[in-house]
């Protein structure tokens, strides 16, 4: 009987620990504002972002290999928890500026609990990913259309995770800030060292899809030299598009 | 007996009616179908139990088995058992994937369900999809065997499975809470879903044939739209095996050449301008455009010796090409 009761009250539980709810989450907002229990709550989504993400991330690597699915596995919880915990301090420093009256705590259970929202998204997703990356045309050095298509698809997938993790974050500094506090101003800040830091990180520790033309590695030997904006603006529009 | 006691108006006897449980299937399916707000009403209410939902599902499998049936009618024999299979397994294994994805982001949008109701929405959408289908089986039938034009079958099939598959997640934006108005995430999930199918169908081609090694599935992974710009432009690796089946020179000739039969088969009744090489033939140019299999001699003979003549006659022919 109280087991039965015990498992039904963490399913229930559960979900609303998720933000599964009518009120997307409301009482976890309520929670920041008083400061209770934030630490336990900064572990659970922590939790969440290790294992949606690792979840999701075996799918990225499986079309290429096996080996390169457990190493993504690794990396995308690794890229998602450092680009959290870095910006954590710019995004403080940036809230203060703003008079928004957060504090550090505060902040990191925000945008750890974002980070979990989308984390949760792409876990719900994975079944999908993994059946394309299982069902598509293997891996042709000279055949790029798998490529691109699974590539798409994992871009639609990550951005519509990161539209429901923004949405989390765009929320809770409407509950949490002070009153006048710029909201969009501040918001945009955070998504701008969030995607500065974020698309840097995942250049460094690519290969995540893993092109045909490059052998299965944990990480590319010239992982640390040129950065991912050098790439996109000098590689693809000046000389691609360009022609420059 | 008095004339007062013949008018006096008898009390209606209230007969005991036969209870009828929501739960049992012809009322669910009836619900599915005839009173789609209310499922959704029930839906929403909790009210749907998980026997009920599996109830459904089991209905939708056995239903999407028949369309299968009726698909494998265009080319008979070993497709017939193939595609009953091959459709439940395709709706049962798309909706699984999907499943996870519509419960978290529902509840993500503020229009959570339960995962009792989220069974529940998905499996009586998968129910009245596979009605519809039912109810299309006999044209598709009657398509199937009469015609053997393939770009035209799966242009009915795809216009079918549209009808269906419409209505079906139609039940689903009713029964969701907010429904596709309310919830943008929906059209989304949608895309996602019909995208899955349609890749699940690839994966489990071909479903009108059979595999050029007669095999469940064809081994060759392919996207979607691959497949269907190759199907359309008639350049599959499919064969058209056990298409005229009845005509009983054709089954004897398969017969004289048992290691190879759907090879025999697909030499004999494939119709295109440039047949492929099926395992143990090479093409020879000469004969390309040549009607594959002529009959004409066969239908003007009639008696007991028909088939012999005429397995002969094939065979000489197939030989010496």
């Amino acid at each position: 009987m109280d087991s039965a009761h015990s498992q039904s009250g963490w399913r229930q539980r559960l979900p609303l620990s998720l933000g599964l709810d009518p009120q997307r989450g409301e009482e976890f907002f309520e929670r920041v504002a008083d400061r209770r229990q934030l630490a336990a709550a900064i572990g659970f989504s922590a939790v969440v972002v290790v294992l949606g993400s690792a979840g999701y991330g075996a799918t990225f690597g499986l079309w290429r290999s096996w080996t390169l699915a457990l190493y993504v596995a690794i990396k995308l919880p690794v890229l998602l928890v450092t680009t959290t915990s870095l910006v954590m301090l710019l995004n403080w420093m940036l809230a203060q500026l703003m008079n928004s009256g957060l504090r550090f705590v505060q902040i990191a259970a925000l945008t750890y609990r974002a980070m979990s929202t989308a984390s949760l998204v792409l876990a719900s997703l994975a079944p999908v990913a993994a059946f394309l990356a299982v069902t598509c045309p293997p891996p042709r050095p000279s055949d790029d259309l798998s490529h691109n298509v699974l590539l798409l698809a994992h871009v639609a997938f990550v951005g519509c995770a990161g539209v429901y993790g923004n949405s989390t974050v765009l929320r809770g500094l409407t509950r949490l800030c002070r009153p006048g506090t710029p909201i969009t101003r501040l918001y945009l800040s955070w998504l701008a060292s969030n995607a500065l830091v974020g698309c840097q990180l995942a250049w460094i520790l690519r290969p995540f899809l893993g092109s045909p033309n490059y052998p299965v590695a944990f990480l590319r030997h010239d992982a640390l030299e040129g950065n991912f904006f050098e790439f996109v603006f000098v590689t693809i529009v000046w000389k691609r598009l360009l022609g420059g | 007996m008095s004339h007062a006691e013949q008018i006096v108006p008898m009390s209606p006897v209230s007969l005991p009616e036969k209870e009828a449980t929501d739960f049992e299937p012809t009322n669910l399916l009836s619900l599915v179908l005839k009173a789609p707000r209310e499922f959704a009403d029930r839906v929403a209410h909790d009210r749907f139990d998980w026997r009920a939902s599996l109830t459904l599902l089991a209905a939708a499998l056995a239903f999407d088995s028949l369309y299968g049936l009726a698909m494998g009618a265009f080319a008979g024999g070993n497709t017939l058992w193939m595609t009953a299979l091959k459709v439940p397994l395709i709706a049962l294994a798309s909706l699984s994937l999907c499943a996870p994805s519509l419960y978290v982001l529902l509840g993500l949008s503020g229009s959570p369900v339960g995962l009792k109701q989220a069974v529940a929405v998905l499996s009586g959408a998968a129910c009245l999809t596979s009605m519809l289908l039912v109810g299309f089986a006999p044209v598709a039938w009657l398509f199937g065997v009469s015609t053997t034009n393939v770009q035209f079958m799966i242009v009915l099939h795809i216009a079918v499975c549209g009808i269906g598959v419409g209505y079906g997640l139609r039940l689903l934006g009713t029964s969701v809470p907010s429904g596709y108005g309310g919830n943008k995430v929906l059209i989304v999930w949608t895309t996602m879903f019909v995208m899955v199918c349609a890749q699940m169908l690839t994966h489990f081609r071909p479903l009108l044939t059979v595999a050029a090694d007669g095999t469940f599935r064809e081994d060759r992974k392919q996207f979607f739209f691959e497949h269907l710009i190759e199907s359309m432009t008639g350049r599959t690796n499919m064969v058209l095996a056990e298409r005229d089946a009845p005509r009983s020179a054709n089954r004897d000739l398969a017969e004289t050449v048992p290691d190879n039969a759907v090879a025999t088969a697909a030499y004999l009744l494939y119709d295109s301008e440039e047949p492929a090489e099926f395992p143990g033939h090479k093409k020879n140019p000469s004969d390309g455009a040549e009607p594959v299999a002529d009959f004409s001699e066969v239908a003007a003979i009639d008696g007991p010796e028909l088939d012999q003549r005429d397995a002969t006659t094939e065979s000489s022919g197939r030989s010496q090409r």
